[in-house]
């Protein structure tokens, strides 16, 4: 051991690492990076001593996906990379406040203007009122925080496009997203979804065109350590912790006072 | 009787070669490529031939003496941790061990381990980003800032692959008691062209250099016979390196540059080295354009793009992706850098095993979250 300490403690890590690849129960899924994982080796024995197996990728894929502490790994992995100055990885970018926002996961403006023509062709069919409103995504409401180079998306343009039809009533949430995206969390850091601030904000301004008196807001429990999509896609320490809110609510429903 | 049986011997070993690697390509030129079916390469057979025939000559020039045990021999030439992309091997440097009882004591298992995780870090944590930068950034099409990045990407990827590989297999050598010659030393940092060659793929040109150039007559036989000598070997480096036009062109692109040294150039260069040093490494670089540009069709564009001058920010963004695996990567190009690195691994057990148990952990890490990375050279 004196005499060639590297050479045996790296022998002795692969050897551990080779012992739990057999021993540990295989995993089925992924909580950090919210999917399923490889469980079959795809190694067929008589295919593979006759030569003629086809490829090894599965098995790559199994050892890949069944390595001891592969969240860890996964972690560190991301981590360092981020360390080295990466801030795109799988679509998703970290902005320079840290927050991980998912600039493709917004409404594809063909898309939005199919959705719109239905949209006018029902209000006509049924001569109901229809009211319709976007809501933006954190890359469009933090995009001044995006790095350099990444495109931003039109979400103004998508509502113009609504705002254009004749029978459809559009409700504009963005100035009011826009007002309060620096003194509230308005979606997630680590997660494409708004938080329960950002839909109370939605829900008062939708009330407020409507001519509803929106209800008050309701407590709510805040669970430490959440880590959402964005962060499975890259699990970085260096973007910072991200929260997870529930609003508590009075589950008994009350009929006739009863 | 001998030179029959050396002519046998190499048309057997070179017909091997052309027969798996070349055949498809040729006939492929003529437009009758699909006579020969598909053809599956076996695994490093550019370097394994070329061991064959070096042993076939050095044992019909008496160099060296032919070998009787078919085992011993078979260990020469299938030895696996340098069988799949070198370095190539001399039987005569390693017969002695080969035959002796081999018993690695603790310094050669240190030394092996040591080279052999220096190796994988370079590989796995610089060359692979380093390909992932080039993929990225080649894919942009028209910002001269992309197509910067992706050509210097692409010769730093291709070097630490390369030399990542090579470490590795001379660490595993090591670790089985054997001693493989070192592959590189510091090429990005030659003052010419030639003086690259003497530190690129040192085993590759030093067998071109005693089994073509030398044979042929070398630089003994007057300027026009040793220019075309020089063109023979370097179309011939070109196609070793893999059957496409690119790769011939690339060979040729390295004949002009030798040449015009031998004409007098490298003269010229040496008197200024630093400005002979951006000069060399600007030309390798645009001869890795080459080398890579598997199309060749799209290498003017590309070359148009460098010197064009117009920038998207889609460069900056993979400037600031990338700048931090690039510096890393130049900074390890640098003679001195790498010497004090590799001094500090040595003198000092607990910095050797501290910093390479960490440099295996990160790359267990990226090995876990990415599946196959090829090596570059094992393709050749």
């Amino acid at each position: 051991m004196k005499k060639c300490p590297l050479f045996i403690i790296t022998l002795l890590l692969l050897f551990v690492c080779a012992v739990l690849v057999l021993l540990l129960p295989v995993r089925e899924k992924s909580l950090l990076e919210k999917r399923m994982l490889q469980v079959e080796t795809g190694v067929d024995m008589q295919q593979l001593l006759s030569g003629t197996a086809p490829d090894t990728q599965q098995l790559e894929k199994y050892l890949c996906d069944q390595f001891p502490f592969r969240d860890a790994a996964a972690v560190i992995y991301a981590t360092m990379e981020n360390a080295m100055g990466k801030v795109v990885r799988d679509g998703v970018v970290i902005c320079s406040d840290g927050r991980m926002v998912d600039p493709a996961c917004g409404m594809d403006p063909e898309i939005a203007a199919r959705n719109a023509a239905a949209m006018e062709t029902l209000t006509q069919k049924t001569g109901l009122p229809v009211d319709a409103a976007i809501i933006p995504t954190a890359a469009y409401i933090y995009r001044e925080s995006l790095p350099v180079g990444i495109e931003r998306p039109d979400e103004a343009g998508i509502l113009n496009t609504l705002c254009g039809l004749a029978s459809v009533r559009a409700v504009d949430l963005f100035p009011r997203m826009e007002e309060h995206k620096n003194d509230t969390l308005l979606f997630y850091r680590t997660d494409h979804h708004y938080t329960d601030e950002g839909a109370y904000l939605v829900y008062r301004a939708l009330c407020e065109a409507w001519g509803i008196t929106p209800a008050d807001g309701m407590e709510k429990t805040v669970a430490e350590g959440f880590s959402g999509s964005l962060f499975a896609q890259y699990p970085t320490l260096l973007s910072g912790q991200d929260v997870f809110c529930v609003p508590v609510c009075d589950s008994r429903v009350l009929i006739d006072d009863q | 009787m001998r030179i029959f049986l050396l002519t046998a011997g190499l048309c057997l070993d070179a017909g091997a070669l052309v027969y798996y690697k070349y055949a498809g390509f040729f006939l492929r030129t003529l437009g009758i490529g699909d006579v020969l079916g598909e053809v599956i390469l076996p695994l490093g057979i550019s370097f394994f031939t070329f061991q064959a025939a070096a042993y076939l000559i050095d044992v019909y020039k008496r160099e060296t003496k032919a070998e009787k045990n078919i085992f011993t021999f078979a260990a020469f030439i299938l030895l696996f941790p340098q069988l799949i992309a070198g370095p190539i091997l001399r039987y005569s440097s390693l017969s002695p061990r080969l035959h002796e009882k081999r018993r690695p004591g603790a310094g050669m298992l240190e030394k092996g381990m040591t080279l052999f995780l220096c190796g994988l870090a370079l590989k796995v944590l610089l060359a692979n980003p380093l390909g992932e930068a080039r993929e990225l950034t080649a894919a942009v099409g028209e910002d001269s800032l992309c197509t910067w990045l992706s050509a210097i990407a692409f010769m730093l990827q291709i070097y630490f692959d390369f030399y990542g590989y090579s470490l590795m297999a001379i660490g595993m050598g090591n670790m089985l008691g054997l001693q493989f010659e070192h592959n590189f030393r510091d090429p990005y940092s030659a003052v010419s062209a030639t003086d690259f060659w003497r530190r690129w793929h040192i085993t590759l040109s030093r067998w071109f250099r005693d089994y073509v150039y030398i044979p042929l007559g070398g630089s003994r036989k007057g300027l026009v016979r040793t220019l075309l000598n020089l063109l023979i070997v370097w179309l011939l480096t070109g196609l070793w390196h893999g059957a496409g036009w690119n790769f011939v062109l690339w060979g040729g692109y390295w004949f002009v540059l030798l040449s015009l040294e031998k004409l007098g150039a490298e003269k010229l260069l040496m008197k200024n080295r630093v400005i002979s040093r951006a000069v060399t490494l600007f030309f390798i670089l645009i001869g890795w354009m080459i080398f890579s540009s598997e199309e060749l069709s799209l290498l003017p564009g590309q070359l148009q793009s460098m010197f064009a001058f117009s920038f998207t920010q889609k460069g900056l963004l993979y400037l600031r992706e990338f700048a931090g695996v690039i510096l890393a990567a130049v900074l390890l190009c640098i003679p001195k850098i790498r010497i004090f690195a590799g001094r500090m691994l040595v003198k000092n057990t607990l910095i050797r095993c501290s910093v390479l148990i960490c440099v295996l952990i990160l790359c267990l890490c990226a090995l876990a979250n990415t599946t196959y990375n090829p090596f570059l050279y094992f393709r050749f």
